[in-house]
């Protein structure tokens, strides 16, 4: 069932990302045809406009991650998610792993439009290139920036998934109010980041009384950064389990809908 | 055999009960209406046999078990709201009922659109709310379900609509399943139910036979509803 | 067919005397088949259970019987639908002479007055 709810969230998402998605390209293409030929003003305008685009993906790209959760299953149209045979579980995951999957590709989208535009060439050898030769300064080279890489995309991966997870987060617990419920959502999102910052707070100190400082920096750069990784790491996997559980217990055992 | 069976069911929002006590048992086969004015707790006793509320107190089973995955296979709601998203068409919607519902019926569903003069091509978006609510209604009733919980089915509708709809009920009989169907507007249903629920203020005031009704009291349920939920 | 129920008795015994009235006048003849419980509950717009009450009753008093595969018939008895005829006839002509007397006519006056009004 879980394979079905991603085809239809697919199928009702696609219809925003797509056309999106070809038009950045498509002024892309053209913005790089009209600055070869060097005219001015019809640069700047497609400039301008490319800019607008690429703001206008990262922010509908946001807003529909909000609202596929918040209006397909906190609105009316929860009656018929709800009442479907499918779990919570199989609900929450259908649109996470969907807006994840859109997240990402808004990122590429629009690093392959910067790309096409950029006056000198840039291509991905290059980009990989550049990268690698970055890493080969600093002394690491061959696996272990094959290594860095993977990690660096986990630590990634994680964070957008545990962010996604903090936005589903505040929208369930909305369940508690009867009225206003997406000014709670915010609310509870300012009090979600609140408490996340005072958590930081309060482990700086204690790694600090632990010496843990020290000890990190007596290390080798290797183990600094595949340790800092993993801490990254495992952050994200204990914020988004906790944010995951709430709004699982939120929709099975809070369901109210309007 | 019960379909249904609830016993003590309570549901309350935070001081306020909208649901008290109820204990209930419905058969298979038969047609209830369940009667009460606005707010007496028809669509909450509806919800929570969805799980689409948790209960306070008291057991609510459906078909022998707890409301969860396998009693929404088995049962077929019309909420009160219009669930259906806008951007879809109808034959979007309808392949959506057959790919997540197994008892859910294409054929049965077309021949119904067709009645009613609804194109499958035609986007929600463009529909009236009257025919939104009929292509709800044609949706869950074109599932072969054992239990149809229908919340106002004929409130929004006009009256040639309504016939269709109570006839689409009655033709779509079946000694194995049980209809329950909330509505303020008895009068139209009356002759199709077997049986009645009167609620008032979330409680169960009375449960009787139609033809107990009419035969001990002789009058319609209509003019006992009036009778009791005098104001 | 035009069904109608009044608000103050039982619908399936409604529908027993409207059956009745179709077999007696003919529109259902002897030896026919009668639709099926569904079809016939959702022309008459009642409740299918309702209408298999009303005609286990008809099937009780033999105006109909059923066969267990092939659905239900109106009896072959030309004597018993003519018997049923003259029942409801009678049922109708004392509700017709109860009324006479509640207007405060006799027998015999209500029977004078009908002879009168029949040659008119």
């Amino acid at each position: 069932m879980l394979g079905k709810l991603i085809k239809y969230e697919f199928r009702a998402t696609g219809r925003v990302f797509l056309p999106m998605f070809g038009a950045l390209i498509i002024v892309a293409v053209i913005n790089r045809l009209f600055s070869s030929l060097s005219y001015k003003t019809p640069m700047i305008i497609g400039t301008a406009t490319s800019v607008v685009l690429i703001i206008a993906i990262f922010v509908i790209t946001l807003i529909i991650t909000l609202q596929r959760f918040y209006k397909n299953l906190l609105t009316n149209e929860g009656y018929l998610m709800f009442t479907l045979p499918v779990s919570t579980d199989s609900l929450i995951f259908s649109k996470l792993i969907t807006a994840s999957v859109w997240n990402i590709l808004s990122l590429i989208i629009v690093a392959v439009a910067v790309c096409i535009m950029a006056v000198s060439d840039i291509s991905l050898s290059g980009i990989i290139e550049a990268v690698s030769g970055f890493l080969a300064d600093i002394g690491i080279g061959g696996i272990t920036a094959a290594v860095i890489i993977v990690e660096a995309v986990v630590v990634a991966l994680s964070a957008l998934l545990s962010g996604i997870l903090m936005f589903y987060a505040c929208m369930s617990v909305s369940l508690l109010m009867n009225k206003h419920r997406i000014l709670f959502s915010f609310v509870a999102f300012l009090v979600f980041n609140t408490v996340g910052q005072i958590l930081g707070g309060i482990a700086v100190p204690i790694a600090m009384a632990l010496k843990l400082e020290e000890k990190f920096l007596s290390w080798d750069l290797m183990t600094q950064i595949h340790s800092g990784a993993g801490l990254l790491f495992l952050q994200n996997l204990i914020v988004g389990a906790v944010f995951y559980i709430l709004s699982r217990f939120m929709l099975k055992k809070k369901l109210n809908l309007e | 055999m019960a379909i249904l069976d609830c016993s003590g069911l309570t549901k309350t929002f935070g001081p306020k009960r909208a649901l008290s006590n109820v204990s209930l048992s419905i058969d298979k086969g038969r047609i209830v209406g369940l009667l009460g004015p606005n707010g007496s707790g028809k669509s909450t006793f509806l919800k929570l046999c969805n799980k689409l509320l948790t209960p306070s107190a008291g057991t609510l089973l459906i078909n022998g078990e707890a409301p969860g995955i396998k009693s929404k296979s088995l049962v077929s709601y019309l909420p009160e709201h219009n669930y259906l998203a806008d951007w879809m068409r109808v034959c979007d919607i309808i392949s959506f009922f057959r790919d997540f519902y197994e008892d859910f019926d294409a054929s049965k569903a077309t021949e119904m659109l067709v009645s009613l003069k609804i194109g499958e091509r035609e986007r929600l978006k463009t529909l009236s709310k009257g025919t939104k609510e009929k292509v709800q209604l044609i949706l869950v009733m074109a599932r072969q379900a054992q239990l149809y919980l229908l919340d106002e089915p004929i409130g929004g509708v006009d009256p040639a609509a309504r016939s269709y709809i109570l006839n689409t009920i009655i033709k779509n009989y079946n000694p194995e399943a049980a209809v329950i169907i909330s509505t303020h507007l008895i009068s139209d249903i009356e002759p199709i139910l077997d049986d009645v629920i009167f609620l008032k203020d979330g409680e169960v005031v009375l449960k009787s036979s139609v033809d107990e009704i009419r035969g001990e009291n002789g009058v319609s349920v209509d003019a006992l509803f009036r009778e009791v939920f005098k104001c | 067919m035009n069904w109608s129920f009044q608000t103050d008795r039982p619908i399936y015994l409604q529908l027993k005397e409207q059956i009745t009235l179709l077999i007696i006048s003919g529109q259902y003849p002897a030896g026919s088949r009668l639709p099926p419980v569904r079809d016939m509950a959702a022309d008459a717009a009642v409740n299918p259970n309702t209408l298999q009450k009303a005609l286990q009753e008809l099937e009780r008093e033999g105006l109909v019987y059923a066969q267990r595969t092939s659905g239900r018939f109106v009896t072959e008895d030309e004597k018993m639908i003519e018997q049923a005829k003259n029942q409801l006839a009678a049922e109708q002509i004392d509700r017709f002479i109860e009324k006479m007397a509640g207007i405060g006519f006799t027998v015999e006056e209500t029977l004078a007055l009908i002879s009168k009004r029949v040659k008119e």
